[in-house]
Order: structure tokens, then C-alpha cells, then sequence
């Protein structure tokens, strides 16, 4: 475009004219793009739910913060490396978060082997009856289930973590920790009911 | 997708009320662009906080690392550099990544605005406005104009553009390099002379001293391609620069002897340039190229390029009739 390795040729590039164009912000951008990723809008959409799920893998809520500053920073410095062509915004930044979170020895990193064992056995059994989960879950305050999720193995607080700490689909669980979403989709549901069997073994 | 909400136990994970620290956002904010810092969770963040505070509380020492207190300024957008000025650097639609300034300076009857900034690995772009707007522009052959970090280094001016219509330019200078690069740099930009485009007057002398604090945006460095032959030529490549705009790629050439990389072939008009770089996105479309500095003597080729998307890129170096050289750059 312009070609000056020295200063002196600034001249003749400062004599083209140019005429009024809209100003950047005129332009629309399409939230999918990478060029509408900014630090910016990267902590408006995703800082809760990143937040959601450290507090539920770390041991304690400075911790949680820990584990979810690092992993946006990570997240804003790798903001030029996000190929929307390889995924979504979601599975991309999960994949950096559960990484943070693995880093801070909060998800085990020999998840892979595990979850195909789980896929093998099949799908879980029958849930226990709703009314009495119902009752129990009610005497259970936040910080109370929260702790009995912080106190799951690193592999089940991490797919609990992303399922209903970061609000992520079977799809995106996968991409962020290597599963198919089918095996994803198990190992939320094994780990839901190890959850709840460590309640019960809990309250009796 | 939803069948696993279905039980008590998951609908009361789900809305678990868990309330987000508020100082969260403008930690992570205050902390941005870290090129250099690798990651690791923090053990001590309270103790860290204690001596951030405790830095902050000496005035000499955050005027010389400015890094903190500036990303938090940054403002998103920038609605008074036009298009086309950002384009010709590169820079158009990157609003998020141009930190806004509002400084000016008056002199002689003009008024000089610092709009923006941009600054990388690879460059350090002001953004610029003089006011009234006719036709007198802030570049004067690169003599009237410099710019110098706090610790007193000054960055060379590489070139610039301007819009003589509505007072706006664009200036490029060297990268800031040394401490103020870690620790951000506070800038000011000095200079003397307005040129006259109208052939009416002559250069008009002034005084105008501009502040602004910026911090360098990311960049990575690449592994660099492996060396090539073009005729006689070695083609060895030195330096490949990935920064969230650009891409930066140096090489050395050996055994062309004098004269080698402006070897001219005549075309009935002006000629050509025999020796030349291409750089191809991954989407196949040319790179906009941002300049090049040929340095014959010592065989040096440095040329910048748009970064557009993440991906292979494809490097063509050629020298007509002596060959080509074919490398891929991958910044994923």
C-alpha cells in the first residue's frame, strides 16, 4: 500500500487525496467473527459463566477467582488465534477455561480413557423418585451444594462445571474436554448421579 | 440437548445463584495484553494485590510503568479516524484494539489533536488531527516530527498518510522496545513544523508537545521457514513476526552480489523489480502489504503485512528468471 523506507517519501504519500468514509463505528460487526471479539466484549458475554464454573471446580471462592482471571486473560491473549471455522466462540474459550482450571490442579487431565469406559457401560439407571429429591434438595443451601459439587472427583466437577456452571450443550462439553457430545451427554448424567448419591450418603 | 435439566437436582444446579465478584472484570481488564507473561494460576492474588498497591502508591514509579492505570482508560471505539487512513495501516475495523486519546496541543493558530494509538512488536502508529483543516499537515519530510518513550529513547518515524482535506494523519514509527515495552510506554510526540500543501505558503513553524500512554497489543514469534536458493541466491529467513494485525517477515539474501535486490527488468514503461514478496492469506486472497525496506548493501529484505484471519499463509519470494521460493507461515 505504501512503501517508504525512508521518512522523505512521506511527502508523496501525504498528497493523495482521500474522500469522507464512515467511521468505524458505523460498521456492524457480526458477533461470530473474530474481529468482534475484543477483551471487551469477551468479558461482558462470557465473565459470569466462566466465573459459574470456577467457583464450582475450586476448592474456595478465592480460588474461583483465581481460576477465572487467569483463564479470561488467557482467553483475551489467545483472542487473535479464535478460527470461528473450527467452532464456536464457546467450545474455543471453554477449552482455554477448563485448561486454566486443570493448571490449577481443579480437572483431571486422564479424563479421555474414563468417559469412553463410562460411554461403554451404558446409560445410568433410573433416578430416584423427584418428590424426595425435591424435599431433600430443599433443606440444601447454595453455599451447601456447592460444596457437595466442589467435593465431586475432578472429572465429575468439571462436566457439572460446564453443564450447569458455564451453561454449555452436550456439543460444547465434548470440544472443550475431547468427548463426543453423545459421550459428553453420559458423563453429565453419571456425574449428576454421583452427586446425588453423595447427597443422600450425606443426609442419612 | 435439555434432557439432563429435567431432574430437581439439575434445574437447581442450574440457577445455583452464584454472584460474580464485581472486581473480577476490571482485574482481568487491568491485566490485558501481558505479551510476554505466561500463564499460571496465582497462588498469592492477595499478596499480589498488596504490592500492586503498594507500587501504585509511588507517583515516579507508575509514571514509568504506565501499563495498569492506561489499559483501564482504554476507551472501545474510535469515531474520528476515517477509513481509509486506518486501512492504509492496516488497522480498519480493529476499533477494540486502538487505544483512544484526547490530547491537543495549540500553536501558531493550529490546533493538533492526538486521536489514537496503536503499538505492536512490529510498529507504533499515532493517530493524528490538525485543526483548521486546510491543507496543512503535521509531516514535513519527517524532520519536524518525533516521538519519545519515558525513558528518554526516541522511536524513528517510518512513514505516514494523510488526508489533507480533513486534517487527519496517520504516522508510523519504529516499535517501543526496551522497558517501556513491559511496562507500557508513555509517549510524547513533538513537533515544529506544519507543512503547506497549498502551493501558496510555506511551512508554518510552531511548538506542539502531545502526551499518551499505550501499551504494546500481542505478538508471537514464528518459527522461521526454511532457506532457499534463487539462482545464485541463498535465501535465508531471519525473523517471522505474528501480531494481531500484522505479520512481519525478514530475510537475508546471500550471493546475488551487488545490486541483487534492485535488479530492474525493462517493460517498456518503467520496469519492475525483479526481486519481489508475496504473501497470500489463508482464504487465497493477496496480503495487503504495508512496506518494505530493502537494504541492498546487506542483503536485508523486511517487509509488513496485513494479518487478516488465523491460518497458513503462503510466502512466494521471487527473483525473475532466477526462480521462486514457496514457503507457508502458519498463525493459528
Amino acid at each position: 500500500m505504501y512503501d517508504f523506507g525512508r521518512a522523505e517519501r512521506i511527502q508523496n504519500v501525504a498528497t493523495r487525496r482521500f474522500r469522507p468514509d464512515l467511521h468505524l463505528g458505523a460498521h456492524p460487526l457480526n458477533p461470530d467473527t473474530p474481529e468482534a471479539l475484543t477483551p471487551e466484549t469477551l468479558c461482558e458475554r462470557y465473565a459470569e459463566r466462566v466465573y459459574r464454573f470456577s467457583a464450582m471446580v475450586a476448592r474456595h471462592e478465592i480460588e474461583a477467582e483465581d481460576i477465572a482471571q487467569e483463564a479470561l486473560e488467557r482467553g483475551i491473549r489467545k483472542l487473535g488465534q479464535f478460527d470461528p471455522r473450527r467452532g464456536t466462540v464457546e467450545s474455543w474459550l471453554f477449552r482455554i477455561v477448563t485448561n486454566a482450571a486443570r493448571d490449577a490442579g481443579r480437572v483431571t487431565s486422564r479424563r479421555l480413557a474414563l468417559w469412553q469406559r463410562l460411554v461403554a457401560q451404558g446409560t445410568a439407571p433410573e433416578r430416584a423418585d423427584d418428590d424426595v429429591e425435591v424435599r431433600a434438595l430443599a433443606r440444601l443451601s447454595n453455599r451447601e451444594l456447592l460444596a457437595a459439587v466442589r467435593r465431586l472427583r475432578p472429572r465429575e466437577r468439571t462436566v457439572v462445571a460446564l453443564r450447569f456452571g458455564a451453561d454449555l450443550d452436550h456439543a460444547s462439553i465434548g470440544a472443550a474436554i475431547g468427548l463426543s457430545p453423545n459421550a459428553a451427554r453420559v458423563a453429565v448424567r453419571r456425574a449428576l448421579d454421583r452427586l446425588r448419591d453423595q447427597l443422600q450418603e450425606e443426609n442419612q | 440437548m435439555n434432557d439432563d435439566l429435567r431432574s430437581p437436582l439439575a434445574r437447581r444446579l442450574a440457577t445455583l445463584e452464584i454472584p460474580v465478584p464485581p472486581e473480577l472484570v476490571p482485574r482481568v481488564m487491568a491485566a490485558r495484553r501481558p505479551a510476554a507473561r505466561v500463564g499460571g494460576v496465582r497462588l498469592v492474588p492477595r499478596l499480589s494485590a498488596a504490592v500492586a498497591l503498594v507500587v501504585l502508591a509511588f507517583g515516579a514509579a507508575s509514571y514509568f510503568a504506565p501499563r495498569f492505570s492506561q489499559a483501564l482508560a482504554d476507551a472501545p471505539l474510535l469515531g474520528n479516524a476515517t477509513g481509509p487512513l486506518l486501512r492504509s495501516v492496516g488497522l480498519a475495523g480493529l476499533d477494540g484494539r486502538i487505544t483512544t486519546f484526547s490530547g491537543a496541543a495549540v500553536s501558531s493558530g493550529y490546533r493538533v489533536e492526538l486521536i489514537g494509538g496503536y503499538a505492536d512488536a512490529i510498529r507504533t502508529i499515532v493517530l493524528l488531527r490538525v485543526q483548521p483543516a486546510d491543507r496543512s499537515v503535521l509531516l514535513s519530510n519527517g524532520t519536524g516530527v518525533t516521538l519519545t518513550d519515558q525513558f528518554g529513547r526516541r522511536l524513528e518515524l517510518k512513514g505516514g498518510v494523510a488526508d489533507e482535506q480533513t486534517g487527519q494523519e496517520v504516522l508510523e514509527f519504529e516499535p517501543i522496545t526496551g522497558p517501556a515495552a513491559s511496562l507500557g510506554a508513555r509517549l510524547t510526540l513533538q513537533a515544529a513544523t506544519l507543512t503547506a500543501f497549498a502551493a501558496t505558503r510555506d511551512g508554518l513553524q510552531g511548538d506542539w508537545e502531545l502526551h499518551a500512554t499505550i501499551a504494546l497489543d500481542e505478538s508471537r514469534a514464528l518459527t522461521p521457514p526454511g532457506l532457499g536458493r534463487l539462482g545464485t541466491m541463498t535465501v535465508m529467513f531471519t525473523r517471522v513476526t505474528a501480531t494481531a494485525t500484522a505479520l512481519e517477515v525478514q530475510l537475508h539474501v546471500q550471493g546475488g552480489g551487488p545490486g541483487a535486490l534492485s535488479r530492474v527488468i525493462p517493460d517498456a514503461l518503467k520496469g519492475h523489480p525483479a526481486f519481489s514478496m508475496h504473501l497470500w492469506a489463508p482464504d487465497g486472497t493477496p496480503a495487503q502489504a504495508l512496506t518494505t525496506r530493502v537494504d541492498d548493501a546487506l542483503g536485508l529484505v523486511d517487509t509488513v503485512w496485513v494479518r487478516s484471519a488465523a491460518g497458513v499463509y503462503r510466502l512466494v519470494v521471487s527473483d525473475e528468471g532466477m526462480g521462486t521460493i514457496e514457503r507457508t507461515i502458519d498463525i493459528s
